[in-house]
């Protein structure tokens, strides 16, 4: 893993007393909401419906298992005992003081933690595929060079001041799990046929208000110009950009409107400006960060793995968890584990702290001390030999955690919504819970197969609704909860945003509209190996919408 | 008391606590309590103008944050309550349950 150098000691700590400091102005009077409300925002201080709510990054979604012992034991401190894993891969608090925020900060810096650029107007927390440096499909680990992104995109003088957010995401792997293709900037590394690492760049996707699909600028740019060509994207954007409205401020609207054309051409202008010169990265400094990301050393272990093997054929139980929750690894004998935050009935993407601590143990004693946040709300244990997995998923089951549905139509996106968030319409965890009650039965969501459900609460998407296979946004009408059904969207390498089925749903409505839609899936599939996109893609909209609104 | 005139929407004067963030309802006795029970209703428009000029002092003094009269609903025989939902949220915490740990299982 990453450990912080002398910089980042340094740019933290310097952070965290400047930003106690403003605390103590804010809550001694000399500063005013107006004066203070932009400090909080740059060190991920939002007031929600409730209380103050803390953003903390976690870069590219890697954790120690200090790390999150050190995020269950603020929980357990200065919150209510848990916290919620975002689709930015990052945690939020929902109850925490202000006047606690400082020595907060404080403990998170002693853990290389930090919350600066979770919030406002520059490049926030850099996303990366969840199984990165594990997954068997992955062509090189992504996230050196997300480290050397974030290393680059913090605290930058020119760029903590753009028209709007912008995010990055990065995959190593030619399936996509990190959605890159709706990120202001989506990198895809990738080997050409003479072995040299290099990236396929994307600019101009995004969800919110107007969804849009990324454009790909370039097929392959050789990894060491990465941080030109990105910063000469930012240039453009930083001079072009709007910034006269705040719903049109983003890249993807520039990129729309200039056209793929011009802004290729632009970039490639300003890259060919700044190529080659200080900001060509090194191939030592390559070397240097991915030194840090260096394979786990990995145990000896019999690839029959008869443990494993053994566990499956005796428990049911097991097979199923097994079958869902463990991908394929690099290493023979090796898994990359999905831990599920969505039981039935429960909140999306929070754990609480006897929780983490449960996972942090179970990291450091079987998983190399490492544990990701996938945007999708889940924790994963990257590296677990699979004769261990019996194990652990013993412990999982004591923690309420061993719910095996990854990928099923109850591992669901939900964001905050009416119940915690400010700026929601209508509320998007009881419909998530509605919805996993309603399809609680294993039998039936493994005979759905993969669908990739989500949920917001308003139109900012936290929710990722518009790549949902089905998604779900709440909307206001005339003060009663109204839901919107979208089909179709995709967040993967075959990205799309979906397509309104038609009027909104009532809140009591909404939990049959989808299972309309499921049932209509299955009646009409080919095969049971046909899944839910394929199938929508092959039919279109109208048979579903002929069910929801027809029949 | 003022006759509520026609199309006065009952209000409450509301914000947060600067320290804490938590929600907080203006009182008769001018203080702020985490109750909207314990909210003034105000229940003209002078009243509420009143309401929230009191109030406001205390948004200077810094005491709380993000000021607003919000909306309440008075229906004969029940108790005064927020007319929208994300008030009644507000006042009331989330509608879903604090994630709690899982009782412990007991293994056959
Ligand atoms: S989608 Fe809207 S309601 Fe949901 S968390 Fe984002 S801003 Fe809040």
């Amino acid at each position: 893993m990453y450990r912080y150098d002398e910089f980042d000691h340094r740019f933290v700590m310097e952070r965290t007393k400047e930003f106690a400091g403003q605390v103590t102005r804010r809550l001694s009077g000399e500063l005013s909401e107006e004066q203070f409300r932009p400090l909080r925002l740059m060190n991920g201080v939002y007031l929600q419906l409730h209380a103050y709510m803390l953003r903390i990054a976690i870069p590219y979604g890697t954790l120690s298992s200090r790390q999150l012992r050190k995020l269950a034991d603020i929980a357990r401190r200065y919150d209510r005992d848990y916290g919620h894993f975002t689709t930015r891969q990052n945690l939020q608090f929902n109850w925490i003081k202000l006047a606690d925020m400082p020595a907060i900060l404080a403990e998170l810096a002693e853990v290389e933690m930090h919350a600066i650029q979770t919030s406002g107007n520059c490049i926030r927390n850099v996303t990366a595929d969840h199984f990165a440096g594990a997954a068997a499909d992955e062509i090189a680990d992504p996230r050196p060079w997300a480290e050397i992104i974030r290393q680059w995109s913090s605290l930058h003088p020119e760029f903590s001041f753009l028209p709007r957010k912008f995010k990055v995401a990065v995959t190593g792997a030619a399936k996509d799990r990190a959605a890159i293709q709706v990120h202001d900037i989506g990198l895809e590394l990738k080997r050409n046929d003479k072995g040299e690492n290099g990236f396929a760049v994307w600019v101009g996707g995004g969800q919110g208000r107007t969804p849009m699909i990324a454009k790909k600028l370039t097929d392959f740019l050789p990894e060491s110009d990465i941080l030109a060509y990105c910063d000469a994207i930012l240039r453009v954007y930083n001079l072009e950009g709007r910034r006269d409205n705040k719903y049109k401020a983003r890249i993807k609207i520039l990129v729309h409107e200039m056209g793929e054309e011009e802004m290729r051409a632009a970039v490639e202008k300003e890259f060919a400006a700044i190529r080659g010169k200080t900001l060509t990265v090194p191939a030592p400094e390559i070397a240097r960060i991915n030194a840090y990301f260096a394979p786990p050393a990995y145990q000896l272990c019999d690839p029959a793995t008869p443990v494993f093997v053994a566990a499956q054929a005796a428990d049911s139980q097991f097979r199923m968890f097994a079958e869902r929750n463990v991908t394929p690894h690099k290493q023979p004998g090796y898994g990359v584990l999905t831990i599920s935050l969505k039981p039935v009935g429960g909140p999306p993407g929070d754990a609480t702290s006897s929780q983490m601590d449960r996972i942090a143990d179970l990291a450091e004693r079987y998983g190399h001390d490492e544990i990701r946040v996938s945007h999708e709300q889940n924790l994963v244990l990257p590296h677990v030999r699979l004769d261990d997995l019996p194990a652990i998923h013993a412990s999982l089951i004591e923690g309420g955690l061993a719910t095996a549905n990854a990928g099923l139509i109850t591992d669901i996106i939900a964001c905050p919504g009416l119940d915690y968030c400010t700026l929601a319409n209508a509320r998007s965890i009881p419909v998530a819970q509605r919805i996993s009650e309603r399809f609680a039965d294993i039998a039936r969501q493994r005979d759905i197969g993969d669908l990739k459900l989500k949920i917001s609460g308003c139109i900012n998407a936290c929710g990722h609704h518009h790549v949902g296979h089905i998604g779900i946004l709440g909307v206001d009408r005339k003060g009663e909860e109204f839901y919107q059904i979208t089909l179709g969207g995709s967040g993967d390498e075959t990205c799309a945003i979906g397509e309104i089925a038609g009027r909104g749903f009532s809140s009591d409505e909404i939990v049959g509209a989808v299972e309309t839609v499921v049932d209509t899936y299955l009646k009409l599939r080919q095969t049971p190996q046909e899944d839910f996109l394929a199938a929508y893609r092959r039919l279109g909209s109208a048979p579903f919408q002929e069910a929801l609104y027809v029949a | 008391m003022a006759k509520p005139a026609r199309n006065f929407e009952a209000v409450v004067a509301s914000a947060n606590a600067l320290a804490s963030g938590a929600v907080v309802y203006r009182t008769a006795e001018g203080s702020w309590s985490p109750h909207f029970k314990d909210a003034l209703i105000a229940r003209s428009k002078s009243e509420a103008e009143a309401l929230l000029a009191a109030a406001d002092g205390d948004v200077k003094a810094t005491l709380i944050v993000e000021l607003a009269l919000i909306e309440v609903a008075l229906e004969e025989g029940v108790a005064p309550r927020p007319r929208s939902l994300r008030e009644r949220i507000r006042a009331e915490g989330p509608t879903v349950p604090i994630p709690q740990d899982p009782q412990p299982v007991i293994r056959t």
